[in-house]
């Protein structure tokens, strides 16, 4: 019964990641339209982004509105580092990802015993916080005209690149593996433990789990590949501005993806970014430059639907429906 | 040595005082049930004693060790355990994730749900179980840390007699294993099967403790909760 | 310390301080009644402040005037959100609640970036820019009869919270909802009215801050955190929390303009909002009813 449909799910989710990873790896020979390329770029990017977000939210339930912040230590640690001291962006990217996990895990301390909304008030608090700091500080952060990158030409060592190739290629390894994390997170005790919290916090502690410890270990993870995320931007689009990258608004797009597809699964957040990405790609271009936000009222549409219709997200829709369906066959006489 | 042990211990809720000045010693390898109308300070000691809330006065010692003011998850890993009186599985986890939150050990988590005949539900979600099979559940999720104490809250509440029996059966089993268990019950023909000792409990106050003999037989706790003999 | 200076500060911040009652007695009203952290409240507010302004610039109708509409205006589009959005929402998990806020914030924020640009606009009646001298300090006409209005206002809210039959029904769904589905009372009905009456707090407040504060898409997002830190402060879902948070947040923010350098303001109210959630989330006065 159940335990023929788990088997035989194991066995077709196995080759399905390898399909879909070579069909990536051969888009750049198919094409070289800069554009496509940067599609694919954004989705990946917003893959990455809300899996670590998901993380946080979907294993161990704690949302935070607040990841900006994290994002923008990395964009902007590296980015000095490589201004100030030639650093290589490869190395700061870890520096600038370390950084934003130390604070994180300052944050967290105090913040985790906060319920629900709570929680994800203080982190908006805090990411405005930063935001505000960030843009009034115009000798580090060049203040509210923003921070160039220095150009580099065509440089692997400085992590710059003139094709969208390389950044394409680089980005999908992260991709692959944030991905690979998750999964090795749900198919350990560390994910049931998340996942465990997330239900009930009483009945985890009641079995040895020290809440705080594991919730500060989820937001570690998450907060680490955000902030690699932040570097990836900074190389990419070579501008930095506190309100672009470190805003409310850009905290709740990294939510997004993982809110629509569905929190605490592997794939959820990259059906979510699969479908959201070019749907704002697109709204873009129709609309232009004076009308920035259109794609937001499309995005905020889908929130409000899927939160009335769908709230669990697209994947566990899909995973429930077919779970009744095999039931109602297993019931036939 | 008594494995816990309760001195003067004393809980209040604003005004209302929950326990008062209790104290009781509980022997190792034994099944001691904790009895006594609703309101008599029963659930509050269990939280006590598992670190789910905290003392205003007196001492918990666990095998001679002061165990005041720990946190929950850390009193469960000195081995108090405990399940509590509403069933709380993790729904959304099939039984065995449900198992192996509190231990990775398979081999033990499969053992354990082949003892109490679980084992065909292993990849089921456990919020779709049912009531019987859901606390069957719980207490076997508790058997994965190997604690030393349990503590049961209402077991066998809503279960039917069959289900019962088997959960007694499994419950005597466990002082040979070096456990001791403490149960809280109203259903005195639990109690009265498998406890070694009773306590009884009474507006935060310990007002009897014996064997089931004696308690039956005490004037106090007929009249404060047993009814005529 | 300039005395003139700060009596100053203190009157501004006491006159500011009533409309951010007005707003954060909307936002606990949802909270206290349905438990709802509603993240469009701000948005909102622009939504009114909008209709003020577009009544005046293009049918000449005086802001203080445009209140009988802007009030039912608001009433009905909070209600048409309760009962059509919200209302699904309320049995599920919190977050979906949280979430769906969020998603009308985008929503009409964006809309409105869309039809009106992000150009801050401003209302300039005959009375804009007058201001009265009492002693030593000076008043702005606009922010006195503001000031006033949102009084009047909050008066006849508590008046209906307490001596109306709606408004008890409103109280007690907030305490147990429950018992008083029991006891006959349509709670689906309270839940409409009350956040069609927290959103026409909310739209009131909006058209008297329009006599003069600028008017742009992005207002509200600023209003509903200010609101956030007076309902935490007060306790959320205390009509008296509300005051009590709403009249510190006036005060903080209007001391904070004078002793504190622009750049920093912003920063000062998110640092108060980290450490009342941190040191006492339940609000100053411990009156919250989470």
């Amino acid at each position: 019964m159940t335990t023929e449909k788990s088997t035989s799910l194991l066995r077709s989710k196995a080759y399905v990641p390898l399909v879909i990873i070579a069909l990536l790896a051969a888009v750049p020979s198919v094409t070289s339209n800069s554009y496509v390329l940067h599609v694919l770029i954004m989705i990946l990017f917003y893959a990455v982004l809300s899996e670590a977000w998901s993380i946080l939210a979907g294993f161990a339930g704690q949302f935070s509105l607040g990841h900006a912040a994290f994002f923008g230590i990395g964009a902007y640690t590296s980015t000095l580092l490589f201004i100030w001291s030639g650093v290589s962006p490869w190395v700061g990217m870890f520096i600038g990802a370390g950084l934003a996990v130390v604070l994180s895990l300052v944050i967290g301390f105090l913040c985790f015993r906060l319920r629900g909304p709570f929680f994800s008030l203080v982190t908006i608090a805090f990411a405005e916080t930063l935001r505000l700091l960030f843009l009034n500080w115009g000798p580090l952060t060049g203040g509210p005209v923003g921070l160039l990158v220095p150009l580099s030409g065509d440089s692997l060592a400085n992590f710059q690149f003139l094709s969208r190739i390389p950044y394409y290629y680089t980005l999908m390894a992260i991709t692959l593996i944030v991905i690979y994390v998750t999964y090795r997170i749900r198919n350990s005790q560390l994910g049931l433990r998340f996942m465990a919290i997330r239900e009930d916090e009483d009945a985890a502690q009641s079995l040895g789990i020290n809440i705080i410890r594991y919730k500060l270990i989820a937001l570690a993870i998450s907060v680490f590949f955000t902030a690699l995320a932040g570097t990836f931007y900074a190389q990419y689009l070579l501008f930095l501005h506190p309100d672009a990258i470190m805003s409310l608004n850009f905290s709740i797009e990294i939510a997004l993806p993982a809110i629509i597809g569905g929190m605490g699964t592997i794939w959820g957040p990259i059906i979510g970014s699969i479908i959201l990405t070019p749907l704002a790609e697109f709204t873009r271009s129709i609309f232009g430059g004076g009308y920035a936000g259109v794609y937001l009222i499309i995005y905020g549409s889908i929130l409000i639907l899927t939160m009335m219709f769908l709230p669990n997200g697209i994947t566990h829709a899909i995973a429930a429906r077919s779970r009744s369906a095999s039931r109602s066959l297993e019931a036939k006489p | 040595m008594n494995v816990l042990e309760a001195r003067n211990v004393t809980k209040n809720y604003g005004h209302v005082t929950a326990l008062d000045d209790v104290s009781l010693s509980i022997a190792t390898s034994t099944i001691l049930g904790l009895i006594g109308p609703n309101g008599s300070g029963k659930t509050t000691f269990v939280n006590l004693a598992t670190g789910f809330s905290n003392l205003d006065g007196g001492d918990l010692l666990f095998n001679g060790h002061r165990i005041n003011g720990r946190h929950p998850d850390e009193i469960s890993r000195l081995g108090i355990a405990r399940t509590f009186q509403e069933t709380r599985v993790f729904r959304k986890m099939t039984v065995i994730e449900n198992l192996l939150v509190a231990s990775r050990d398979q081999k033990k988590a499969r053992d354990l749900l082949t003892l109490v005949g679980l084992s065909r539900l292993e990849r089921e979600y456990s919020g779709n179980l049912s009531y019987g099979q859901q606390k069957l559940l719980e207490f076997v999720r508790v058997l994965m840390m190997d604690p030393t104490v349990i503590f049961l809250d209402e077991p066998t509440a809503g279960i039917d007699p069959i289900l019962t029996d088997g959960l007694l059966k499994w419950f005597k089993m466990l002082p040979d294993q070096g456990k001791t268990l403490i149960i809280v019950e109203h259903n005195m023909d639990v109690i009265n099967a498998i406890c070694e000792r009773i306590v009884v409990l009474h507006h935060g106050r310990r007002i009897a403790e014996g064997t089931p003999l004696e308690i039956q037989q005490d004037r106090l706790v007929q009249d404060a909760y047993l009814g005529g003999a | 310390m300039d005395p003139t200076v700060f009596t100053q500060a203190v009157v501004n911040g006491i006159l500011i301080g009533g409309l951010y009652v007005l707003i954060s007695i909307g936002l606990t009203l949802i909270f206290g009644v349905m438990r709802i952290i509603n993240f469009a409240h701000g948005d909102l507010m622009m939504v009114a402040m909008y209709v003020t302004y577009w009544l005046f610039t293009l049918y000449g109708i005086d802001p203080y005037l445009s209140l009988l509409a802007t009030i039912p205006i608001l009433f009905v589009i909070g209600s048409v959100i309760q009962r059509f959005l919200i209302d699904r929402v309320l049995t599920g998990p919190q977050e979906s609640q949280l979430f769906l806020t969020l998603g009308v914030m985008l929503v009409v924020q964006n809309l409105a970036l869309l039809f009106w640009k992000a150009d801050y606009r401003a209302i300039n009646t005959y009375y804009t820019g007058s201001v009265i001298r009492l002693g030593g300090v000076f008043i702005s006409a606009s922010k006195l009869t503001s000031f006033f209005v949102a009084v009047v206002l909050t008066a006849l809210l508590y008046f209906f919270l307490t001596r109306t039959r709606t408004g008890k029904a409103m109280r007690a769904t907030a305490q147990n909802r429950e018992v008083s589905s029991l006891m006959g009372v349509d709670v689906r009905r309270v839940y409409v009215i009350a956040f069609g009456i927290g959103t026409a707090c909310v739209g009131a407040a909006g058209t008297l801050l329009s006599t003069f504060y600028y008017i742009s898409p992005t207002v509200g997002t600023t209003f509903t955190l200010m609101a956030f830190l007076a309902v935490v402060l007060g306790g959320m879902g205390s009509f008296t929390g509300a005051l009590f948070g709403g009249l510190i947040v006036g005060l903080a923010e209007s001391l904070g303009a004078v002793y504190v350098a622009t750049q920093y303001r912003e920063l000062v109210t998110f640092v108060l909002f980290i450490l009342i959630l941190l040191i006492k989330p339940s609000g100053l006065l411990g009156r919250s009813r989470v």
